[in-house]
């Protein structure tokens, strides 16, 4: 698998020179392009990380973890795990650092770090991806994507622990 | 009334207002001093961040030129059309194309060609179900390997494998979004 993004960058330039594509001029139009895409994507990303930073600092996310322990143990989601699930949609760094921490706490081999391996690997970062992608449309509208998106992970998640049980 | 609520529900808007006053709340009850401070890290953990997807988003935006002058992706999306056509029904051809590269990226796991490819789709849109399925399939991961995750599995010594219930969870949670999509977005 490691082998593919090479593959596929070295076809792509020996490609672009067969068809007389200048390849040089391909990256500078990329890169040009990047400045662009990122000037209008910054003022969202802001919006998300302050909403995150908030949602930390204030201590928001350690006493909705308290809130939701007994309703997610009867879920089968274990107590490590739960910060996690809550972390996952907002802050891809974030749930990182989070699946890391339990890595080192419990070993990466515990039940906890199964789950939570399978819980950052089945889900992604719900807030940041529609932010980003209504940055650039016209009417700003998610269509109601938010709230499936959080509900199907959070399925994904239970369903997470209970094949590390039984896998 | 019913309209207000939907709203209410599906905005951004709601979820950051309301974590946004949550937060400051508390802050203002437990650290008053934190309130402005961390208002202003998440602004600058963002541009740092920014800084970061800039790089990423350069390397692919020049590769994802170099398809376009080459037709790649209309090749690409032409291979796998009948899928396309199917959850993403009534667009057009260049929506296709960017969709193509979008999911065809998401799958490899390189995501940082996935985005602007994902966005430009995204933009091109006419059919509000299918641009609810488009955000919901980008945000229930659909990476057929977790590189990230077993990357850093590896470099801690494991010896458990996680990938195949990392994949059945993956495929139920995108199924999960495109049924709600399907029953839920009118």
């Amino acid at each position: 698998m490691i082998y593919v993004i090479p593959a596929i960058l070295i076809l792509t330039i020996v490609f672009s020179t067969i068809k007389k594509a200048s390849v040089y001029d391909g990256f500078i139009t990329g890169a040009k392009e990047a400045i662009d895409l990122t000037v209008s994507v910054l003022p969202y990303l802001i919006g998300v990380f302050v909403m995150c930073e908030i949602f930390y600092q204030s201590g928001l996310s350690e006493k909705l973890c308290s809130l939701l322990e007994k309703p997610f143990s009867i879920l089968g989601i274990p107590r490590e795990a739960i910060e996690l699930v809550l972390i996952r949609p907002i802050s891809g760094s974030g749930s990182l650092v989070l699946t890391e921490k339990i890595f080192s706490e419990h070993g990466v081999d515990a039940y906890a770090s199964r789950c939570a391996s399978v819980i950052s690997g089945c889900s992604d970062t719900v807030f940041y991806i529609v932010a980003v992608y209504l940055s650039k449309s016209k009417d700003k509208k998610s269509y109601g994507a938010i709230p499936i998106a959080l509900f199907s992970n959070l399925i994904g998640g239970i369903f997470a622990c209970f094949l590390c049980r039984i896998l | 009334m019913k309209e207000f609520f939907s709203h209410i529900i599906c905005s951004v808007n709601a979820v950051f207002s309301l974590i946004l006053t949550i937060g400051l709340i508390i802050l203002t009850f437990t650290a008053p001093d934190k309130a402005l401070s961390s208002l202003i890290a998440g602004s600058s953990n963002a541009v740092g961040f920014g800084i970061k997807l800039f790089s990423i988003y350069a390397v692919w935006l020049s590769v994802l030129a170099l398809w376009r002058k080459m037709r790649f992706d209309h090749f690409l999306s032409n291979k796998i059309k009948p899928l396309l056509k199917k959850f993403f029904p009534k667009e057009n051809e260049t929506c296709y194309a960017h969709l193509a590269v979008n999911l065809s990226a998401n799958l490899l796991g390189m995501g940082g060609a996935g985005t602007p490819a994902g966005m430009s789709a995204f933009a091109e849109m006419k059919e509000r179900k299918n641009k609810a399925t488009l955000l919901v399939v980008n945000s229930t991961s659909i990476q057929l390997i977790p590189t990230t995750i077993v990357a850093l599995r590896s470099s801690y010594g494991a010896t458990t494998d996680i990938i195949l219930p990392t994949l059945l969870a993956t495929i139920l949670t995108t199924i999960c979004g495109v049924v709600l999509v399907k029953i839920f977005v009118k």
